[in-house]
């Protein structure tokens, strides 16, 4: 007995599967059946909430969270206001350049170890850059060299035309909220001891200049923005589900209006459902505000529904990179090829369960 | 890791009609689709349902310590205890020119009335005694007729200002310099470790003598003498607080706080230091429980409060030799010594174990009765622990502690209180805050959620 909420993995490794909603079995049968001709609403919906093989754009979940007009304003001022003053255009260079990265770390007893080893990529205002690759492929340290949390051995970061990880630290923090990031454990990501409102208040733009009521009114239409109420306000990270808290934690990236958000496996730890909704959101965000997104996945699927570009990374070098749709169609490096092949798929294929097919052929 | 689903709530079909949906606010139409939005955002909504039936509200640390603490057995009886030495303390014979109710001064010597004998009896007539009396010199006299009640107050006066201010100080600069190294690590860390290690080598004693004397030559009473002990026995905090936050700050909410651009001051002193506030609290405790040791350390060898000036340790090494023929001379002071020690040994105690978080209040209480007071129900208690998966918590572990603290005349007299708890399988659970964590069988995600659910008593 399997029990997952991962379509594709069940897929892959049950003979029979039972569909469960709310506490009842809503479909059961053989895998082919249930995946491949689902009888029940609850089977359909589900399976066009998985994001592989889906194209870029397309909707998976049947509600889209949307974003309130004055967060919308907010950012729009900040991102005007930005071009005024710094006088660079969106297009003189990528909003995100690393060249040549490098991390080495040390063990304890004093071999090396690379965790990132030349990677360069660039990433242009309003799309995204996919990073994919198994765990310990240093995935997660070049994230940690984007938000400048790790400096790196050599290579470097360039942002919004200017040095970044060259930087010090005191030169980089004012324009740090300029990048946001969305981390894979939500709850590590809080502080336990803050409310709900403490960790989207101290996230705002200019929270600090704002009344104490007219910024409870931003973090609420903050919180309304990705799905959520003031009932939550009070609310410990402890106290709150996963997809909440992955919510929120999308809602903290967002109070800072920022033009890049680094989203280090932002929805690994959620089922299908809510994982649909979030990259919805976050696809629609990237309409709305020509955000930038960084994305950082092990899950191929979810990658290549968001990526515009991807890395594949293996031991921390980069083994392939090119146009999402070229990687995932023509694979020209062998780990990618067997990337490919590993991940588990509904066996069904790409073309049953597209939005048109399904919805029209059963009623 | 703290959202286990839990299987019997998921297939409690109840738990969702319980609970309204709220996307059924933001449906766009009432037919096939909606209905469809809705049972999509179910799946989420009976996760929330769930929390929220377990949790009913989320309570701030602050509450849950304080709801904790109340029901701690020795904690509040000696936090009142406490109180009132300090309101007898000071009320008594006044303080800083305010004067008291007891109208007799430490200062002052009168004939010596039927030996020095105190006139407090406590035992009624009928029980055969003298009656129940407050008298001339409840406390008795000493050697010059001075009122010995007046004296042990103002002793008493002094240890709870040495208690507070060393208190404070030595929290203050540990918790920084902790907190400091801890953040910044690097050549930082090893300077100030360096630091601390410099004045943990020195002899503790010989130290606080030394500085002692030269500020007795300050004449600004016992207040100098105070900071100067908070300047040398904040060495144990600074490494705790030190190792709380090495761990915290690879934190990922430490990250994003950096990562929005906080300073290092704002993220130590709204993210990093609140994180640590229990191990800070509970040392805190216990650093005033041995700083009242050693400064009566002092006083008894001569080193810190110098008479006329009256302290609990000078009063004791002044009569040590009447032990035989007025004992009161001896006991009054040592006796309120020991309590107001133990009661603040007792006070980090229950401290300790409101803030630990895996600490349950079922839990909790067992363990209490069964550590503080070292007596009964022991056996039961580990059958107890081992028929509940979890029980192990505070039963069986016992960590070696005596590692952990400054080798100080106050630490082992603390800990000789303590090891009474270990000899009847107690709870031993000094810097569980640091080690618990990785402990396998204290790893109880649920426990607080449990707790909440405790009926309030």
């Amino acid at each position: 007995m399997l029990i997952s909420h991962d379509l594709a993995v069940v897929g892959q490794l049950a003979d029979r599967i039972a569909v469960m909603q709310s506490g009842s079995i809503v479909e059961t049968g053989p895998s082919a059946e249930v995946l491949g001709s689902p009888a029940h609403e609850y089977t359909k919906r589900l399976l066009r909430a998985v994001p592989t093989d889906r194209p870029r754009g397309t909707t998976l979940s049947e509600q889209p969270v949307s974003i309130s007009a004055r967060q919308h304003r907010l950012i729009e001022s900040r991102q005007r206001d930005d071009r005024d003053v710094a006088g660079r255009g969106p297009a003189t260079e990528p909003l995100l350049v690393g060249t040549d990265l490098r991390k080495v770390y040390r063990n304890p007893d004093r071999s090396e170890r690379v965790a990132v080893a030349d990677v360069s990529f660039s990433l242009n205002r309003g799309s995204t850059l996919g990073i994919v690759g198994e765990s310990g492929s240093g995935k997660s340290t070049v994230a940690r060299m984007v938000l400048g949390l790790t400096p790196p051995d050599a290579g470097a970061v360039r942002f919004r035309g200017g040095d970044w990880s060259a930087l010090s630290e005191q030169q980089r923090r004012p324009d740090r909220r300029r990048m946001a990031s969305v981390y894979q454990d939500p709850l590590g990501s809080f502080d336990p001891q803050w409310t709900v409102e403490q960790v989207l208040a101290d996230a705002l733009i200019d929270g600090g200049a704002l009344s104490r009521s007219d910024r409870q009114d931003e973090v609420v239409e903050l919180l309304e923005a990705v799905g959520l109420g003031s009932a939550h306000l009070r609310r410990r990270p402890l106290s709150l589900s996963g997809g909440q808290r992955q919510r929120i934690a999308i809602a903290r990236a967002l109070a800072s209006g920022p033009e890049l958000i680094v989203c280090d496996e932002p929805v690994s730890a959620l089922d299908v459902s809510i994982q649909a909704q979030v990259l919805d959101l976050l696809d629609e965000l990237q309409r709305e505000f020509t955000l930038s997104y960084l994305f950082i996945s092990h899950d191929l699927g979810v990658i290549q529904h968001v990526s515009d570009e991807i890395l594949v990374l293996r031991q921390g070098r980069v083994v392939e990179a090119g146009r999402a749709q070229e990687v995932f169609t023509d694979p020209t490096h062998p780990y990618t090829q067997s990337l490919l092949a590993a991940a588990p798929r509904l066996a069904t294929g790409s073309t049953r369960h597209t939005p048109t097919v399904e919805a029209g052929a059963r009623p | 890791m703290h959202n286990d689903i839990d299987p019997r709530d998921e297939q409690d079909p109840k738990t969702m009609d319980e609970n309204p949906s709220r996307t059924a606010t933001t449906m766009r139409d009432g037919t096939g689709p909606s209905q469809q939005a809705v049972d999509m955002a179910n799946l989420a909504e009976v996760e929330d349902a769930k929390l929220r039936q377990k949790t009913g509200k989320s309570y701030s640390q602050g509450q849950m310590v304080l709801r904790k603490f109340r029901n701690h057995k020795a904690a509040m009886p000696s936090a009142v205890f406490l109180v009132l030495i300090f309101i007898l303390a000071f009320s008594s014979i006044g303080w800083a020119g305010i004067p008291g109710w007891w109208d007799k001064s430490y200062l002052t010597s009168s004939t010596v009335v039927d030996g020095g004998a105190p006139t407090l009896s406590l035992v009624p007539q009928w029980l055969g005694g003298e009656g129940i009396r407050w008298g001339e010199h409840p406390f008795g006299q000493d050697n010059t007729g001075k009122d010995y009640f007046a004296l042990v107050m103002r002793g008493t006066q002094q240890s709870l200002i040495i208690a507070l201010v060393v208190g404070l100080v030595s929290t203050v600069i540990g918790a920084t310099i902790g907190a400091i190294a801890g953040y910044f690590r690097g050549w930082i860390d090893s300077l100030l470790m360096r630091l601390t290690d410099l004045i943990i080598v020195i002899p503790l004693l010989v130290l606080a003598a030394v500085l002692g004397r030269m500020t007795s030559s300050l004449d600004a009473g016992i207040i100098p003498l105070a900071v100067v002990l908070g300047l040398v026995t904040w060495t144990s905090l600074a490494r705790l607080v030190r190792g709380e936050v090495l761990s915290l700050r690879e934190k990922e909410f430490v990250a994003a706080s950096v990562a929005m651009g906080a300073h290092p001051a704002r993220v130590i002193g709204r993210h990093l230091l609140p994180n640590t506030i229990g191990v800070i609290v509970v040392n805190a405790t216990f650093a005033i429980a041995s700083a009242i040791l050693l400064e009566t350390s002092l006083s008894f060898l001569g080193f810190g409060v110098q008479a006329p000036e009256s302290s609990l340790g000078l009063l004791i090494s002044q009569y040590q030799n009447a032990f035989t023929t007025r004992p009161w001379l001896f006991w009054w002071p040592g006796m309120l010594i020991l309590a107001i020690a133990l009661s603040v040994n007792f006070l980090g105690d229950g401290l300790r174990d409101a803030f630990d978080p895996r600490q349950g209040a079922r839990t909790a209480r067992r363990n209490r009765r069964l550590g503080t007071f070292g007596i009964s129900g022991r056996d039961k208690a580990l059958d107890r622990a081992a028929t509940e998966t979890s029980a192990g918590a505070g039963g069986r572990d016992v960590p070696a502690t005596a590692a952990l603290r400054p080798t100080t005349t106050s630490a082992e007299l603390r800990d000789e209180i303590h090891s009474d708890d270990e000899r009847h399988g107690g709870p031993r659970r000094h810097g569980d805050h640091r080690k618990g964590r990785n402990r396998p069988d204290g790893d109880r995600p649920d426990e607080d959620r449990r707790d909440d659910q405790e009926p309030r008593d």
